[in-house]
């Protein structure tokens, strides 16, 4: 089956599909929980931020849509997650498709340890597109996206470690999606980085509406106000981080429902 | 006392710059006087026999009239018994490595370290000792005389065998955990994140263990002494008997006066450039395999 091909709706509204759904999901890391009962809906093609504290379990969430809790030892994912209708967590699903359909950006900007090209290069061999004219074209196209093209056009060959901070960043974003994922999920992308290095990943993310769907972990609320559709605010309750809200980022900061998300979005609590 | 105004971590740091400057001085000097010293106890042989007759000479024969000196088949000697033990223990043991690494349930891993751990810690006369009785005279049945460059890489191949898993492993488990982290996230199969990824990122790791493997192998002394046949003639084949550079200073030392012990010391100087020859090119190997 082709990662990309979508189930077809029948309905005759352009209704948004769902590209993520997480039913009483729960993670707990040695039997203690440290995410519990998350229910979110996510529809395809949107950004939606999660908010909330540090310890909150929002790391942990997004680590259960691509399943990076399989290599943490003494992490048990329990409740139900699918992605476009077919679930993640069983044992028969196949992980590194699952891998390749979402791409994840991290915190600190890691590319690896060898040139800029390479970095690139090297997973679209993996992902075993043979022609070198294609892989060629795709890293182009995916460093035109992130708007780095030009600054490395004559230092292809340069090790991929002499870029700046906000550079290495775009450079990992350009590797995740030269795969042309369908999921995007960014923890926290922007908090190693000046204020100019993050404009420029807004700008990135605002151009993506529609094409990706984007999970972006955000500890700065303007940010999240910026660039999500919807926002998911996660806080600690009786030990064990959950969602507490959830719905469209403009309502969400305007009229909170939830007492801890009022004091959180006002600053007066996290 | 600290001048005021001033708290201990500035004197903490100039303590701690003195102590490993020191070091560093000590270390450096120590090696250089080392050099230094051969090279002093090999100077009167090279001016009296001159450095072409250490190559061209009929062969070794430092007590005849006139006296020859060819250093060149113990040369060979240690050249060839590194190389094929190199070219035996180098991919073994870094395979041995990833394994352990990568694939091996924990219980497993910890319990290959742990029996490698104690291999390295043989000291070599008992390798020597197992090849003596137990793989020369297998190798006696099979090809004669048996002691023979082979009986030496077989016997120096399992010497530094640990040595090339422990360095090996290191590396690739210092690689950063990030990009095990990052190669998962991207989908990489197994085979694809080890040779596209992690091994060039543990190169200079990687580069270190075959250095410090070929460095320990061409040194080794006692080992080879007691299982190559000791001939000093140029070896025409791999069953053919033959005496390294260092075991021809062992075997001689004892009893060598004014130019023979010279010369053994120009054997000595031989080795010493070899080994800086070798960090130079692993040097070259690791830059060369940074962008690749
Ligand atoms: N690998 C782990 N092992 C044990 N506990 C963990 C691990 N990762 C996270 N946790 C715990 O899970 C909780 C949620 O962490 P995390 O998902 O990183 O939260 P956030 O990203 O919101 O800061 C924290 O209490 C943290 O200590
Ligand atoms: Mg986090």
């Amino acid at each position: 089956m082709s990662i990309h091909s979508l189930p077809t709706t029948t309905c005759a509204e352009p209704v948004p599909q769902t590209a993520l759904q997480a039913l009483d999901l729960t993670v707990r890391y040695r039997g203690r929980a440290a995410l519990r009962g998350v229910n979110l809906t996510v529809a395809d093609g949107s950004v939606t931020a999660l908010i909330g504290p540090s310890g909150c379990g929002k790391t942990s969430f997004l680590n259960c849509i691509n399943r990076m809790t399989d290599l943490i030892a003494g992490c048990e994912v329990s409740g139900t997650l699918s992605l476009f209708g077919e679930d993640v967590l069983t044992d028969g699903s196949n992980l590194l498709a699952l891998r390749r359909r979402v791409g994840m950006i991290f915190q600190r900007a890691n590319p690896f340890p060898l040139s800029i090209r390479r970095n690139l290069d090297l997973p679209l061999r993996e992902y075993g597109i043979r022609s070198a004219s294609e892989r060629a074209g795709r890293l182009e196209q995916a460093l035109r996206d992130v708007g780095l093209w030009r600054e490395v056009i004559d230092r292809l060959d340069d090790p991929a470690l002499a870029l700046s901070g906000g550079q290495r960043q775009r450079l990992c974003i350009a590797r995740a999606i030269a795969l042309e994922p369908q999921v995007l999920l960014m923890d926290e992308p922007c908090s190693g980085l000046d204020p100019h290095a993050t404009a420029a990943i807004e700008d990135l993310i605002h151009g993506w509406h529609g094409r990706y769907t984007v999970l972006i972990v955000t500890h700065n609320l303007a940010q999240a106000r910026r660039v999500s559709d919807h926002t998911a605010v996660f806080w600690l309750q009786d030990g064990a981080g959950t969602l507490v809200e959830h719905g469209p980022t403009g309502a969400l900061f305007a009229a909170p429902r939830h007492p801890v998300t009022a004091d959180y979005v006002a600053g007066r609590a996290g | 006392m600290s001048t005021p105004g001033r708290s201990s971590p500035p004197d903490g740091d100039a303590a701690l710059r003195a102590v490993t400057g020191l070091a560093a001085r000590l270390s450096g000097t120590v090696v250089v006087g080392i050099a230094l010293f051969v090279l002093w106890q090999a100077w009167p042989a090279l001016q009296a026999v001159g450095p072409l007759r250490f190559v061209t000479d009929a062969g070794w024969h430092p007590l005849a009239q006139p006296a020859q000196f060819n250093l060149l088949p113990m040369l060979v000697a240690s050249v060839a018994v590194t190389l094929g033990a190199m070219l035996l223990a180098g991919p073994l043991g870094l395979f041995t490595a990833i394994f352990m690494t990568d694939y091996a349930p924990p219980a497993l891993a910890r319990l290959l370290r742990g029996v490698v751990e104690l291999l390295a810690g043989v000291p070599s006369v008992v390798y020597g000792l197992w090849g003596l009785v137990t793989l020369v005279p297998l190798l006696a049945a099979w090809q004669p005389p048996g002691a023979s460059l082979l009986a030496g890489i077989l016997v120096l191949a399992l010497m530094i065998l640990p040595t090339m898993v422990l360095a090996s492993h290191a590396a690739i488990a210092g690689v950063a955990a990030e990009h095990r982290l990052t190669v998962a996230a991207l989908g990489f199969s197994c085979a694809g994140s080890l040779w596209g990824v992690l091994l060039p990122a543990a190169r200079a790791g990687l580069c270190g263990a075959l250095l410090l493997s070929t460095t320990r192998a061409l040194g080794e002394t006692m080992a080879m002494l007691m299982v190559t046949g000791n001939v000093a003639r140029m070896p025409d084949s791999l069953f053919a008997p033959a005496r390294t550079l260092t075991a021809n200073i062992a075997l001689e030392l004892a009893y060598a006066m004014d130019r023979h012990r010279a010369a053994l010391f120009v054997g000595g100087l031989l080795l010493t450039a070899l080994v800086l020859a070798l960090v130079r090119l692993a040097r070259g190997l690791g830059c060369a395999w940074r962008h690749a």
